[in-house]
């Protein structure tokens, strides 16, 4: 009985701190998954679509969700998209074209089409023509399947990604 | 005596944590319009607008035939819409003869559409006021949200949302 009364005792002796405590770690978990869900996200990006610019065995990727949402897209930028085919999967590519623009179709072909990109839609397009299933397949792809733009490389070499559209032979000299 | 500087710090830190949280804890939503008369918004006055409970943990595979959804715009990523899928990945659909689609020409019967792998065709219930599948086509399943499955206000109305396709649009879908 002595030894409850005393546990009893200490228990009364930290509840002011432990009560912070835990106030604490809730606020600091639900900054977290805000964090997690609105403003950042870090996703691994496989496949040969952007393959000057990320290699073809997997990058990971910094992105932010906000971008896309307050219409801070530009053409060039590389972004995170659903796939229009298969919802549980998340595309990576360049945007090439935002609404109202005029796009070519595919300029390698000798019969080539432009389209007009109508409202809410962007025009994406694997950096890789040869191997990637983009706009050229799918057609325009709406603005709402967005899912974040792409600011940094963090992982296996950290870089930065640039927005909009750069001359090659200045972000890869050769 | 006025909050302290360490009082406002942490509410502007907390500020969208909390509301993320309510978000989650109370996902309800209000219903604009009349393309879904007279499951929602019955009321032919169009001065209240129902509240209703949104599903958000749904795959979006598991969505059926039937469902009332609430899904991106195609044509604007800051405008939700409330429809119910007509079709899934496989289905043919024949659009609206009545409402005229640019889904067919003006003259020419229209032709049964094929849904596309990972698409959907979604219709309001009021045909002749719902902006749907029948003028931007088949939308990809990702811009789905959530599925609508309670009528929470008025209570008058208050009930579950069912799914099921109306008995005069069954025979359109082949």
């Amino acid at each position: 009985m002595a030894y409850f009364s005393l546990l009893k005792e200490q228990l009364r002796q930290i509840r002011p701190q432990a009560a912070r405590f835990a106030l604490f770690t809730l606020e600091g978990c639900l900054l977290g998954l805000f964090l997690k869900e609105h403003i950042v996200g870090v996703a691994p990006c496989y496949g040969p679509s952007m393959l000057p610019t990320l290699h073809a065995t997997g990058d990971y990727l910094l992105f932010d969700r906000f971008s896309h949402r307050l219409g801070n897209i530009q053409t060039g930028d590389i972004v995170l998209c659903t796939s229009p085919s298969d919802p549980g999967k998340v595309i990576c590519k360049r945007v090439l074209g935002l609404p109202g623009d005029s796009v070519d179709i595919d300029p390698r072909r000798a019969t080539t089409k432009k389209i007009k990109i109508p409202p809410g839609h962007v025009w994406l397009q694997g950096d890789n023509m040869a191997h990637s299933v983009d706009s050229r397949f799918h057609g325009p792809i709406p603005m709402g399947l967005l899912q974040g733009k792409v600011r940094a490389v963090l992982f296996p070499s950290f870089k930065l990604v640039q927005g909009g559209l750069q001359k090659i032979g200045e972000v890869y000299p050769v | 005596m006025a909050p302290s500087p360490v009082f406002w710090r942490r509410a502007l830190l907390l500020t969208p944590p909390a509301a993320y949280l309510f978000a989650s804890l109370f996902p309800f939503g209000r219903v604009d319009g009349r393309s879904m008369q007279p499951h929602l918004n019955p009321n032919t006055n169009q001065l209240t607008r129902d509240v209703v409970f949104v599903n958000y943990w749904k795959r979006p595979t598991d969505y059926q035939h039937g469902d009332v959804v609430n899904l991106i715009a195609p044509h604007n990523p800051h405008l939700l819409l409330t429809k119910r899928i007509i079709g899934l990945p496989g289905d043919l659909i024949l659009p609206n003869p009545s409402t005229g689609s640019p889904m067919h020409g003006p003259s020419d019967p229209p032709h049964p559409i094929f849904i596309p792998k990972g698409h959907c065709w979604v219709e309001g219930d009021e045909s002749f006021h719902s902006t749907d599948s029948n003028q931007f086509g088949p939308i990809p399943l990702g811009l789905v949200q959530g599925q609508v499955q309670y009528v929470v206000w008025p209570p008058a109305n208050f009930g579950p949302v069912r799914s099921d396709i109306p008995p005069w649009k069954r025979k359109r879908v082949l």
